[in-house]
């Protein structure tokens, strides 16, 4: 049987982003309400680039829709037309809360699985 | 593509999911506003929508709060509706004749059209296809119409009278008004 072939790094991250990016969205905006682009920077800055900036809009709608964001309109500190910011509700918090709490344990549970595998100081090196 | 033709693509979208007037003008601003702040960082339309705006625009809408629950019932009653009326008003106009023959044919006919109508993104291929994928879709869609007339053209199920045809037109023009007098007053109360 052929190996499958590696992904590349950024569809990996991609695919891990992809689960992860509602809790992100609320971390972001529960730290200060923040429109569209000032997300899509923050998550940047993060080192957290998206495939396409747009699709944080279907889940800031999502968010909106099940009662997790609401919006409203406000003038940017650069100025200029008013702007689109969204802040979490309390249900947005607690669901971001037991995003977080999901998320630690899922990824201890991950880095347990993952260390297995990994080569450790005590472990002879092949060949030598 | 230039962000003009972005925001175009995502109106029509949305327009034709039956999204209300006010969201529409309300994600157009904050996509406009978001293009304009990437074009300022230097980052093309695509970065911003995806190489399928259609798709980006769609699943927008999907989740947005305000859109209407859709009624596939209602569309395809809807969609009979007007199929049915421009068949029988064809009818009678092309044919010169006082009395429309409804045949196995023609109800296919219409049938196929409020399903096409219904179930698929129509006027993505009437608004945004190349001119000879259009062409070709025109050719095939009159061939089939052809051949379904040439099979179910027996027995006649129904003749149709002119008035019978006026008849039913009639709730068509009258909702076309109502709905034609809505915008306009809707455009009277943003601008005032």
């Amino acid at each position: 049987m052929g190996k499958e072939p590696a992904a590349p790094r950024e569809q990996r991250h991609s695919q891990l982003l992809r689960g992860v990016l509602d809790l992100c969205l609320l971390a972001l905006i529960a730290e200060r309400p923040r429109f569209g682009y000032e997300i899509v920077e923050a998550l940047g800055e993060s080192g957290l680039e998206l495939v396409s900036e747009g699709s944080i809009y279907p889940l800031l709608a999502r968010m909106e829709r099940n009662g997790l964001a609401d919006t409203y309109r406000a003038p940017s500190p650069s100025g200029g037309a008013p702007r689109k910011y969204y802040r979490p509700t309390e249900a947005g918090l607690a669901e971001l809360e037991a995003g977080r709490t999901a998320w630690l344990a899922f990824r201890g549970a991950v880095d347990q699985a993952l260390s297995a595998g990994a080569p450790t100081e005590d472990t002879p090196e092949e060949g030598k | 593509m230039t962000p003009d033709q972005v925001l175009d693509r995502c109106r029509t979208e949305w327009m034709f999911h039956d999204m209300p007037r006010d969201a529409v003008d309300d994600m157009l601003t904050e996509l406009r506003e978001h293009l304009e702040d990437s074009a300022r960082a230097g980052r093309s339309a695509a970065v911003v929508v995806g190489d399928d705006v259609a798709a980006f625009a769609s699943s927008w809408a999907a989740e947005h709060p305000s859109r209407p629950p859709r009624n596939t019932p209602g569309l395809l009653a809807r969609h009979a509706y007007a199929g049915s009326v421009a068949l029988l008003s064809a009818s009678h106009l092309v044919g010169r004749t006082a009395e429309a023959e409804l045949v196995p044919g023609s109800v296919a006919a219409v049938c196929l059209f409020s399903a096409l109508m219904t179930f698929t993104p129509y006027w993505r291929a009437v608004l945004h296809w190349p001119l000879w994928r259009w062409t070709a879709l025109s050719c095939t869609g009159f061939a089939v119409l052809l051949a379904l007339f040439l099979i179910g053209r027996e027995p006649v199920l129904l003749r149709v009278p002119w008035w019978a045809t006026a008849l039913l037109l009639l709730p068509g023009l009258a909702a076309s008004a109502v709905s034609w007098w809505r915008g306009k007053r809707r455009e009277h109360a943003a601008s005032t």
